[in-house]
C-alpha cells in the first residue's frame, strides 16, 4: 500500500467514524497505521485467522499444548 | 519517635500491631517524606491526607480497643490514578476524565487493602489512559525516576514505581496491559507482580484494553509483594473475566527457594534488540540460579504484534467518543496512536485474537517442559526524559514502541510474571521477568525471592537506600 493509499484510508475512515483529524496530526497517524500494517502482516502470516478460534475473553490454562509448527 | 520508621510493609504492620509505633506516626512520617520530595519526583496527582488520617486513627483505635488488626495494619500505600477513589475524579492520566464526577466508591482492591488495615495516601501519576511505557504525561508532567531524576520511571504505572522507589510508601498498586508494571519496576529497581490474567478483579478501575488489562502491586521486597498480593486475591463477579478461583495465599511459599524447579532462559527473540547490560543482568540471574537450559519461544514476534493490534484497536474503540469530541485535549503522544487505532481494519483485530489461542498453546507446550522461563523485562535501563529513540546495535529505533518488546508477548496470553531488579552498586538497574504457567504466581515469587536472597539487587529493602 502506498503513502497515497494510507492517506486515502485516513480520510475515508475518519469521515466514516466522525473523527476530525487536524492536518498537523496526520503524518503521525499515518506512521502509526504503517506500524500497525507491519504488525498485521506478521499476524496474518501465521495463518491463525483462517484456522483458529478467537479468544476475546481469555481463560488462562484452558487451552491445551500445541506445537508452534 | 526517634528511630526512623520501618521501611517495609511487613515491618510496619508488625510495629503497629505491637504498639511500638502508631499508624498515625507511620502516616505522618510518610507524608513528611512526600512533602519534602514529591515536588521533584512527581509521583502523586492527589494526596488524600484527611482520609489517610482517618484510616490511620481507625487502625490505632482498633489496637487500643484490643480488636484484631489486619495483615497490613498501618501500612501506607497509594494507587495509580486509574483506580477509583471515593470522592475523587478518576483521572486515568488524562485531562478529559479529570473533569468527570468524583467516584462514589473505591475500587475493589482499595476496599480489600483498607479492610486489611492499609492506609491510602493518594492517587499516582501515570501515562495518559495507560497507553505509555515512559511515565511521561503532557498534562501533569512526568514522574521522575528517584534513582536519577533526569531519567524516566517507565510507564504507564510511572507514579506507582516512583512512589515506592522514592520511599514515600512501601507498596503501591498499578496496572499492566502490555508491561506497565514490569517496565517501571525494571527502570526503578523494584519488584512487581503481574498476576495471571483474571486473577485479580479489575472492579472500579478505568479500563484500557479489556482483553489484556491486569492489576498488580509494586514493592521493594518480595515478602511485601506477597503480603499485599495475598490480600488482593479473591473472585468478584463484577469483573467478567475474573476467574472463579478461591484465593491461593503464597506469602508462606516464597521461602521455598528454586530447588527442584525446571528453569530456562529465553533466547532468540528475547536476546535480540537489547543493550548488553540488559542481557548481562539476565545472565547474572541465570548464573545465580544455576540455570543452563535455554528455550527459544516460537512466534514471540507475532505475539507481540498481535498484542499491539488488540491494544490499539480496543483502546481506540474505548476512547472513540472522546476522540470525536475533544481530540485536542489528549496528550499528543497518545492521541495520534488512538486515532490510528480507530481506523484499523477489523480483520487485523480478529486475526490477532485468533492468534492468541494459538500462542497460548505454544506457551502451554513449553510449560510442560519448564516451570519457569527467565527473560529480560526491557531492552535498556531507564532512558533520559524526553528521549525519543534508542540506539540498539548501531541503529535507532522508536523508544516508546521498543520498551515493551519483551513484556508484550507474555501478557498477551496472561501468564503470571514477577519483575525482579538486577542492579550493580552505583549503576542503573535492569529488570528481568520470571514467567510461570497460568495461576503459578507462587513459583514466580519463589524464584524472585531466591534472586533477592542472592543479592542481585544492590539495595537494602530495610532502608530503601
Amino acid at each position: 500500500m502506498s503513502a497515497d493509499d494510507t492517506t486515502a484510508l485516513i480520510e475515508a475512515s475518519a469521515a466514516n467514524l466522525g473523527l476530525t483529524i487536524a492536518p498537523e496530526w496526520k503524518p503521525n497517524v499515518a506512521m502509526f497505521i504503517e506500524v500497525a500494517r507491519g504488525m498485521a502482516r506478521l499476524v496474518e502470516g501465521t495463518g491463525a485467522a483462517a484456522s483458529a478460534e478467537a479468544e476475546p475473553v481469555l481463560t488462562p490454562g484452558a487451552t491445551s499444548a500445541c506445537s508452534a509448527e | 519517635m526517634t528511630a526512623p520508621p520501618p521501611a517495609t510493609a511487613r515491618n510496619i504492620a508488625r510495629t503497629v500491631s505491637r504498639g511500638d509505633a502508631s499508624a498515625e506516626e507511620i502516616l505522618r512520617a510518610a507524608l513528611a517524606r512526600i512533602d519534602a520530595r514529591d515536588g521533584e519526583i512527581g509521583a502523586f496527582t492527589d494526596i488524600t491526607r484527611e482520609r489517610a488520617l482517618s484510616e490511620a486513627k481507625a487502625v490505632d483505635g482498633a489496637r487500643t480497643a484490643g480488636r484484631p488488626l489486619g495483615p497490613l495494619a498501618g501500612v501506607p500505600y497509594a494507587v495509580k490514578n486509574l483506580y477509583a477513589i471515593a470522592g475523587l475524579s478518576t483521572r486515568a492520566g488524562s485531562k478529559i476524565s479529570a473533569a468527570d464526577p468524583p467516584a462514589e466508591h473505591d475500587a475493589l482492591l482499595i476496599a480489600r487493602l483498607r479492610a486489611a488495615g492499609a492506609v491510602l495516601l493518594g492517587a499516582l501519576n501515570m501515562g495518559e489512559y495507560a497507553y505509555d511505557f515512559t511515565g511521561e504525561n503532557a498534562h501533569y508532567g512526568p514522574s521522575r525516576n528517584p534513582l536519577d531524576t533526569a531519567r524516566m520511571t517507565g510507564g504507564s504505572s510511572g507514579g506507582s514505581a516512583a512512589a515506592v522507589a522514592a520511599g514515600f510508601v512501601p507498596v503501591a498498586l498499578g496496572s499492566d496491559t502490555n508491561g506497565s508494571i514490569r517496565v517501571p519496576a525494571a527502570f526503578c529497581g523494584l519488584y512487581g507482580l503481574k498476576p495471571t490474567y483474571g486473577r485479580l478483579p479489575r472492579t472500579g478501575t478505568f479500563p484500557f484494553c479489556d482483553s489484556l488489562d491486569h492489576l498488580g502491586p509494586f514493592a521493594r521486597s518480595v515478602a511485601d509483594l506477597a503480603l499485599v498480593y495475598d490480600v488482593l486475591q479473591g473472585h468478584d463477579a463484577s469483573d467478567p473475566v475474573c476467574a472463579r478461583r478461591a484465593a491461593e495465599p503464597i506469602a508462606a511459599e516464597i521461602s521455598k527457594g528454586s530447588d527442584g524447579l525446571r528453569i530456562a532462559v529465553a533466547t532468540g527473540y528475547f536476546r535480540a534488540d537489547a543493550e548488553p547490560g540488559a542481557l548481562a543482568a539476565l545472565d547474572r540471574a541465570a548464573a545465580v540460579l544455576g540455570v543452563s537450559d535455554e528455550v527459544d519461544i516460537p512466534r514471540a514476534a507475532e505475539a507481540r504484534a498481535a498484542a499491539f493490534l488488540i491494544t490499539n484497536a480496543e483502546g481506540s474503540a474505548l476512547h472513540l467518543e472522546r476522540l470525536r469530541r475533544r481530540p485536542a485535549d489528549f496528550d499528543p503522544d497518545t492521541r495520534d496512536r488512538f486515532i490510528a487505532g480507530a481506523l484499523l481494519p477489523a480483520s487485523w483485530y480478529v486475526a490477532a485474537q485468533r492468534f492468541r489461542r494459538v500462542f497460548e498453546g505454544v506457551m502451554a507446550e513449553l510449560f510442560q517442559r519448564f516451570d519457569v522461563i527467565l527473560a529480560p523485562a526491557t531492552p535498556t535501563s531507564a532512558p533520559l526524559l524526553g528521549q525519543k529513540t534508542l540506539s540498539i546495535d548501531g541503529k535507532d529505533v522508536p523508544l516508546r514502541a521498543h520498551m515493551g518488546i519483551y513484556t508484550q508477548p507474555i501478557s498477551f496470553v496472561g501468564l503470571p510474571v514477577a519483575a525482579v531488579p538486577v542492579r550493580e552498586a552505583g549503576a542503573l538497574p535492569h529488570g528481568i521477568q520470571v514467567i510461570a504457567a497460568p495461576w503459578r504466581e507462587d513459583v514466580c515469587l519463589r524464584v524472585a525471592a531466591a534472586l533477592e536472597a542472592a543479592g542481585l539487587n544492590a539495595i537494602d529493602p530495610a532502608t530503601g537506600a
